[in-house]
């Protein structure tokens, strides 16, 4: 059949939109954190976050996922309403804070838009099957794992696998009261304060079948190699370390690939205590136990914990490092936690780097972990 | 990089074992014989109901003692239809003669389709909450029976199954829903292995929940032979064809594929409409595996219910006009198993397919819900 290809990308994050400039907004450094906008700040004792400007209103994160769908479709020059088009959107807590809005002031709340379907269809013309996937915050990389098995069998033609997640009042207050007081940055692999600071965020990706692609005369930005998902089936909230490097064992084994032959790794990096320690630990056990060779990067230090649709972000960065053959390096971190100390993370400055083969890590609450494995398209970067 | 590409065409899965608790025997050899009879299991609803049921006659399984197949220990606090699940996916693992080892128990998985988990079960673990001293004086150990997966848990514990862990709930096609999710999980690489089929345990609760949610026709249709309640597991072991023929086991039947749509009243439908997907799905299924329709030597039908009864008839006309393959019809000896219904269909057909000096190859598994969904399923007689 031939490998899947992303034929376009789009995304929307505090930092900036569309892939090339968020790309390149990366590559800068440029940070989205800012003072805390849509809540009381007073409320809280964690006062900043990584939002993206606009009203207090329902239904935002319908509309940061519309702005980023629009862009991949139109990157991959495809038409929202084409023949055997299906819809897969992964997200952490979909339209909750709609809900929130609701509870609180009376905003209006039509339930059957908590999933996005309704958006699909009638604000974006998509014809076919939507499906949202919960899966906390690796679920838009089980988006695209889901898309991967629908072209695979012959479900779809194309999928448009998406990803996004607001801000919620009770999400941010819930992790307000396990954050340290002082904690300024999300902060990668870095030493203390640890803590997690969350970010509004959307990316969208057109997959479909490399001959699919040639023969409507696109070339691709990426090939996904495969997805590996699974569950540690351990904690609500705490990570696994064995299940970690199990769901990378798998993705690798999924794309035929080994340790040696990733060339970037978008590491999950939320900043906290537990995913540090416990993600730095896995990726020494799968990548080689001394000196990791393998660079790694944690984006949420620029755009904050996008949650589902975090794993999709990671996806976008990684097509633009491996088309531009450089690497953006992880913001606010000096001092690295012990664990991390053997990571070639870069830090400081986007590094030039050939980049063929990326890993993009996501785990979730519950345990739910998925990695992605992506691979520079045979005509070289750019075609 | 080299190797094979990371979407090789999806695997064949094997049929290399079955295990049944049923109205009409125990263990794949005891139900083939018993079906190929023509053995009837419904008999007068022998043991106490609370209420008694209002029904006369049902397919119950009566000479099961739990701790005649799993031993005491452990089995204390659990409930019916989990026993059932466990006592059936042990008998199916040992036909299929697969020993699960430290090595192979991350890639042996277990999916179970149950509508409703046990309603038993649940309802009288809420009732405790009503009956004794607040705050809630109920017994925990009863607890984790009241959720869906408690049978799949219990599966995999009992069996030590650590791969893929799915509880299927879609109504009266749960069982075959489950076969055709566990096929695919094998064809696409998430497990090597998986324990597949349908429970349901006969209770009160259950049946005159059937009653006054106004299936009178589960008690009184003309046909009554076929629509009164049953009970039991079916569930089949699946394997990655290539690996059974390595471990040289004799494979019982090769599952070509399943398809499923849905035609309910919120999409316009009705019978007709459903008869013609259905019809529209086996044609696409056969299509796809070059097998003619005179090559099909029976279908498995759900029956039951009127209108699936006349789905299935109106569908097999289409398909196979004045050519039709043998009928099988399970549940009019063993009564409507509902969750199990469709995976009891497949060990029937298996039963059918298998026979001495059968000399057809190929055969149809289809449900038809009352809701309007479909399911089929394809399966090649072993060499």
């Amino acid at each position: 059949m031939g490998d899947l290809v992303i034929t376009g990308a789009g995304v929307v994050t505090s930092i900036g939109q569309g892939r090339v400039e968020f790309f390149e907004a990366l590559c800068r450094g440029a940070s989205g954190l800012g003072p805390l906008a849509y809540f009381e700040p007073r409320l809280f004792k964690q006062r900043s976050a990584y939002e993206i400007a606009g009203q207090v209103e329902p239904m935002r994160s319908s509309r940061l996922l519309g702005r980023a769908v629009r862009q991949a479709l139109q990157d991959a020059g495809v038409e929202a309403g084409a023949e055997g088009m299906v819809v897969v959107v992964g997200t952490g807590l979909r339209e909750l804070r709609s809900v929130e809005l609701w509870h609180a002031g009376g905003a209006a709340l039509r339930p059957e838009r908590l999933h996005f379907a309704d958006a699909m269809r009638e604000d974006l013309g998509f014809a076919g099957l939507t499906l949202t996937l919960s899966n906390a915050c690796a679920a838009s990389s089980f988006a695209l794992g889901v898309a991967e098995d629908l072209l695979e069998l012959g479900e779809a033609e194309r999928v448009l696998v998406a990803g996004c997640d607001t801000l919620t009042e009770s999400m941010f207050g819930m992790l307000d009261r396990v954050n340290p007081v002082g904690l300024s940055a999300l902060r990668p692999f870095g030493a203390a304060p640890k803590g997690v600071l969350m970010g509004d965020g959307a990316a969208a990706v057109v997959l479909e079948r490399r001959d699919a692609a040639r023969a409507r005369g696109r070339s691709p930005l990426g090939v996904v190699k495969g997805v590996g998902m699974n569950c540690d089936a351990y904690n609500a909230t705490a990570p696994r370390q064995d299940g970690i490097e199990a769901s990378m064992r798998e993705a690798q084994r999924r794309a035929r690939i080994a340790p040696p032959d990733v060339d970037l790794l978008v590491a999950h990096g939320t900043g906290t205590e537990q995913n540090d320690r416990t993600e730095a630990l896995a990726i020494r056990e799968v990548f080689g136990r001394r000196r990791v060779p393998v660079p790694v990067t944690g984006l949420k230090s620029m755009v904050g914990h996008t949650s589902g649709a975090s794993g999709l972000v990671g996806v976008v960065a990684a097509l633009e490092a491996m088309r531009r053959s450089l690497i953006p390096a992880t913001a606010y971190v000096s001092a690295l936690i012990d664990e991390a100390r053997d990571l070639d993370l870069v830090t400081g400055e986007a590094r030039a780097a050939e980049v063929r083969v990326a890993q993009v890590n996501a785990f979730g609450f519950g345990g739910l972990n998925a990695v992605v494995i992506l691979e520079r398209p045979p005509d070289g970067p750019g075609a | 990089m080299g190797g094979p590409s990371a979407l090789s065409p999806p695997r064949r899965v094997a049929v290399t074992g079955c295990g049944v608790v049923s109205p009409i025997g125990i263990g794949r050899e005891e139900f083939a014989r018993a079906f190929l009879e023509g053995k009837a299991g419904l008999r007068p609803v022998a043991g106490d109901y609370s209420p008694p049921l209002p029904c006369a006659r049902a397919g119950q399984v009566v000479d099961f003692d739990a701790t005649r197949w799993l031993g005491k220990k452990g089995t204390r606090f659990l409930d019916r239809s989990t026993t059932l699940a466990v006592t059936a996916a042990g008998l199916a693992l040992k036909d299929g003669g697969l020993a699960v080892e430290e090595a192979n128990s991350p890639r042996v998985g277990v999916v179970l389709g149950t509508a409703m988990g046990s309603l038993k079960s649940i309802s009288d673990f809420g009732r405790e909450t009503l009956l004794y001293e607040r705050p809630f004086l109920v017994n925990p150990m009863l607890f984790p029976n009241t959720v869906l997966n408690s049978a799949a848990g219990q599966v995999a514990i009992w069996l030590k199954l650590r791969g893929v862990n799915t509880t299927v709930s879609n109504g009266q096609l749960s069982g075959l829903t489950a076969v055709s999710y566990a096929g695919r999980a094998i064809a696409l690489e998430y497990a090597d292995a998986i324990l597949a089929g349908g429970v349901e345990e006969l209770s009160a609760q259950l049946v005159w929940g059937a009653h006054h949610a106004g299936n009178r026709e589960f008690l009184e249709s003309a046909r009554e032979e076929d629509v009164y309640p049953g009970e039991g597991a079916s569930i089949l072991l699946l394997e990655e064809l290539q690996a059974a023929r390595d471990r040289a086991r004799p494979v019982i039947a090769e599952l070509l594929g399943c398809e499923s749509g849905f035609y309910g009243r919120t999409r316009g439908g009705g019978v007709t409409a459903q008869a013609q997907g259905l019809a529209a799905w086996l044609n696409r299924l056969m299509r796809a595996r070059d097998v003619a329709p005179e090559e099909v030597g029976a279908l498995s039908a759900s029956c039951g219910p009127e209108a699936a009864d006349s789905v299935e008839s109106l569908a097999m006309d289409i398909v196979f006009g004045d050519r039709r393959p043998a009928r099988l019809d399970v549940k009019s000896l063993i009564g409507e198993c509902y969750s199990a219904a469709g995976a009891f269909q497949c060990t029937a057909l298996l039963a059918y397919l298998g026979r001495p000096g059968c000399a057809q190859r190929y055969g149809l598994v289809t449900s038809a819900g009352k809701d309007g969904a479909v399911a089929c399923a394809l399966f090649k007689r072993g060499d």
